[in-house]
């Protein structure tokens, strides 16, 4: 049955058959999702996990209209990150209850390592922290400088995405509007890195002063 | 080939003296470099430009060690697209063209750049070893599991049939059945056309849309305003950017309800100001303020003087305004969504949800003696 086939037969009458068969495919990829997001939460016991995956399937059959609506021909894969938001959100939403449910009962909320990323980031913010801050604006200058036109923005979120946040080279190929293979993120990662390595070091240096660098006479 | 011990190290040889660690290396690779470090030790000049370099090279890697190594979701600050958004750019569910916007902030924000990250990394379709070990050892994975999990669902389909089924095909028999029903069922009909009273199903009242969509507002508040007849719920979703921002599969049924209820009436009606702004209001729900906003315009230049679209326009501005690129533009949609609000207090100063709404944008512009004035004459209504 292929994929369209099965999410008709899921929408439309829903017997058990029918459904088996989408867990069957889809298991590992919703459990994936579920196991990390709870990992990211601080609590990922293989129960709760259980239980997640239950909610996640359960939510996707009281909406199983959109089985269909979400599932495009030309691009089969957009069903399956339909797939992946719907099981990170069941997750996020249960700890974010989870959570409100303790700050209301009057119970310790969470430890001091735990505090969320909203309160972290302010922290760690690049106002708060001038020498970072310093460095973000020369590299950027640097960047908008040297590059121009329609790459402009994109190579620039490679750089930043690479270097600020450590996202992977084939995270970056993955994300939509980079349009360019691993190897194709990579090397303008290289070659961004050297553009601004040369752009931040330039004048630092004596300059040397034939383009292939011919020493000035005996000076070894 | 060993190079000229007279030449200063070239360009080239000074990026693979510096990344060392990311160039694979062969035997020529290593010779090269070690006579280009030898340069480099012996020469004054290239051995600063090496040292100048690594610095740099060593600063642009720390950069990514300053922040925390492991984030955990939150709710995104204000003016940030919500944590879903970023969870959908890393499942690949935005156009390229949100994608672009979208990137452009996770770039320059270290609360949204880690919730990127945070996506790809739970989205990324390689397990590890380590993951499929955990995975195969949940319950979940069992095939009894599994086939009462796909029990129940088949029960639930049961029970709740959905009202409408997209792509639905015609079936052979449904004809027949319906033929069956088609005579007296036209018979009725003709009896309350006769009396005057018929009943056209396919255009509920503006009035029960509207409901529908307050009951979605309810129940999955998108933003922080108030919406007029909607009861109070936590903010789900703070933020959209242009273009559907809300997957569909978390939106209510009631405005499901309601989406296709507009649909068939401006169908009939294209121009009318009342579907109009229960369109637009489906849109803002949605994450399209873009949409609402032209929507809106429309409905306004029909019906000026009517409020209640005023105060959905500065809903609609409000919300545009948290997805704008840059201080300037946000500011300046800020600003609309606070003169049409002043529009319907001057006409109507005890309008509860638009002093509501006004104190939000006063806070978002940083007039907070505005916002608090605001609050108090709520508290008074």
């Amino acid at each position: 049955m292929s994929l369209e086939e099965l999410l008709k037969a899921c929408a439309e009458n829903g017997s058990a058959a029918d459904w088996e068969e989408f867990v069957h495919r889809f298991h590992t990829l919703i459990a994936a999702v579920a196991l990390r997001t709870a990992q990211r939460w601080g609590n990922a016991s293989s129960t709760l996990v259980d239980d997640l995956i239950q909610d996640t399937y359960l939510k996707i059959c009281r909406d199983r209209t959109r089985l269909l609506s979400e599932f495009t021909p030309h691009h089969p894969e957009s069903f399956y990150g339909y797939l992946k938001v719907v099981t990170a959100n069941v997750v996020h939403d249960h700890f974010r209850a989870e959570r409100s449910q303790k700050r209301g009962s009057g119970q310790p909320e969470e430890s001091v390592d735990e505090i969320p990323m909203a309160a972290s980031s302010a922290m760690a913010s690049p106002t708060e922290d001038p020498e970072r801050n310093i460095l973000l604006k020369e590299v950027d200058t640097a960047l908008c400088s040297s590059l121009a036109g329609k790459e402009q923005t994109r190579d620039r979120a490679i750089f930043w995405l690479y270097y600020r946040y450590g996202l992977s080279a084939p995270d970056i190929a993955r994300l939509p509007s980079i349009s360019l293979s691993v190897k194709g993120v990579e090397s303008a990662i290289h070659r961004l890195t050297r553009l601004v390595r040369e752009k931040l070091t330039a004048g630092k240096s004596e300059v040397i002063p034939e383009a292939e660098g011919k020493r000035p006479g005996k000076t070894l | 080939m060993s190079r000229d011990p007279h030449h200063h190290l070239s360009p080239d040889e000074l990026a693979s003296l510096v990344e060392v660690e990311s160039v694979p290396e062969d035997d020529v690779l290593r010779s090269d470099r070690t006579q280009a470090e030898r340069h480099a030790e012996s020469c004054e000049l290239c051995g600063s430009r090496l040292r100048d370099q690594r610095s740099v090279q060593s600063r642009l890697r720390n950069m990514v060690a300053s922040l925390p190594s492991k984030r955990k979701p939150d709710y995104p600050p204000a003016d940030c697209p919500s944590e879903e958004k970023w969870m959908r750019l890393a499942a690949g569910l935005v156009s390229s063209q949100d994608a672009t916007l979208l990137l452009e902030h996770a770039t320059h924000c270290d609360h949204c750049g880690p919730a990127l990250k945070s996506a790809m990394q739970d989205f990324n379709p390689e397990l590890s070893e380590d993951e499929r070990k955990t995975i195969r050892q949940l319950a979940s994975a069992d095939s009894n599991w599994q086939h009462n999990i796909a029990q129940k669902m088949s029960a639930l389909s049961e029970g709740t049939k959905p009202e409408r089924q997209l792509f639905q095909p015609q079936k052979p028999g449904v004809f027949a059945n319906w033929m069956r029903w088609a005579i007296p069922l036209g018979a009725a009909a003709a009896i309350a056309v006769g009396a005057g009273i018929i009943w056209d199903y396919s255009s509920p009242s503006l009035a029960s849309t509207n409901k529908l969509i307050a009951q979605a507002f309810t129940e999955q508040r998108p933003f922080e305003l108030r919406f007029p007849g909607a009861g109070y719920g936590p903010v789900r979703q703070e933020r959209g950017v242009n273009g559907p921002s809300r997957s569909r599969m978390d939106e209510p049924a009631e405005l499901l309800e309601a989406e296709t209820q507009i649909e068939r009436a401006l169908k009939k009606h294209p121009d009318d100001p009342g579907w109009l702004q229960a369109k637009a209001r489906a849109d803002l729900f949605e994450g399209n303020p873009e949409s609402a906003i032209q929507e809106l315009l429309q409905a306004e230049h029909a019906q000026p003087e009517d409020m209640s679209i005023k105060r959905d326009l500065a809903a609609a501005y409000y919300e545009r305004a948290g997805v704008q690129p840059d201080a300037k533009a946000q500011t300046a949609d800020y600003q609309r969504a606070l003169d049409e609000l002043s529009q319907v207090l001057a006409k109507n100063p005890n309008d509860a949800v638009a002093l509501f709404n006004r104190a939000e944008v006063h806070e978002r512009l940083g007039q907070h003696a505005e916002a608090v004035a605001d609050w108090r004459r709520y508290l008074q209504i």
